[in-house]
């Protein structure tokens, strides 16, 4: 069940795409819990899972996984990846070690 | 037309004994020189390679040069082409990046999965911060944290 949305958008060449981000509820498997993921990136569906050791967890790890992969993809290098408007961040905190990694408004809030 | 990637490897070739990112550099010049651009996301380009110079320099020696694959260091052939990103110079991204971006994902996939066995294992909230932590420093070219606890 999905129970948080963003989407993001890139510009390419002043044609702006749609980014579809999507979490799902946590759900419990194997001694640990998760909430799975996706990313719609222009060129293909990313999904993947976030795990913790309870589901307080599993969703703050999940949020910084997204965070870990927008902050580390090509979209962004190329600085035409955004939330509200260019430079300002997605919303998404990341693992501590990469906070030098945040621009905009998330370098302020997280 | 060779693909970008596979131009890539076989200039690499030629200075098998030169630090990675020296590569890169001239790459990228040369690239320059001959076509008066390079890729938008030649830095991200340069990302992954530094990332795959720390990961494979050390356990896996590029082959020297003049032997068949001298200089190799990683597997598997671009996706993108020189002339793609030449002849359609609004594409943002090349499908270089989109290739490396994938290999990435799962080989740091890969490390969060032998993590997360540890962390069922010891049913420790810091552990699976610290995964994320290993998985985020891979992911983006960074020095792996060993875990800590």
């Amino acid at each position: 069940m999905k129970i948080a949305h963003r989407t993001l958008t890139f510009n390419e060449n002043n044609k702006p795409i749609q980014i579809q981000i999507s979490i799902s509820a946590p759900l419990q498997t194997e001694g640990s819990w998760y909430c799975e993921w996706t990313i719609g990136w222009p060129h293909g569906v990313r999904t993947a899972r976030g795990y913790g050791v309870d589901s307080v967890q599993a969703l703050r790890l999940t949020l910084e996984m997204i965070g870990a992969e927008l902050y580390s993809s090509p979209y962004h290098a190329t600085g035409n990846l955004y939330f509200e408007k260019p430079g300002d961040g997605y919303g998404f905190p990341v693992p501590p070690n990469l906070h030098d990694l945040l621009i905009g408004q998330d370098k302020l809030s997280f | 037309m060779s693909n970008l990637a596979h131009d890539f490897k076989n200039f690499a070739r030629y200075f098998p004994s030169m630090p990675i990112h020296w590569v890169v550099l001239h790459y990228a010049k040369r690239h320059l020189k001959s076509h008066r651009r390079i890729p938008p996301d030649m830095a991200f380009m340069l990302t992954y390679v530094m990332w795959a110079d720390k990961k494979y320099s050390d356990s896996q020696p590029r082959i020297p040069a003049g032997s068949p694959g001298g200089g190799q260091w990683t597997s598997g052939d671009g996706g993108g082409s020189a002339g793609d990103i030449i002849s359609n110079p609004i594409s943002a991204i090349s499908n270089v990046s989109l290739e490396i971006m994938t290999t990435i994902e799962a080989e740091c996939e890969s490390q969060l999965e032998s993590d997360l066995q540890i962390c069922r294992s010891l049913g420790s909230a810091s552990c699976y911060a610290q995964a994320m932590q290993r998985y985020g420093a891979c992911l983006s070219g960074k020095i792996i944290p060993p875990f800590n606890f």
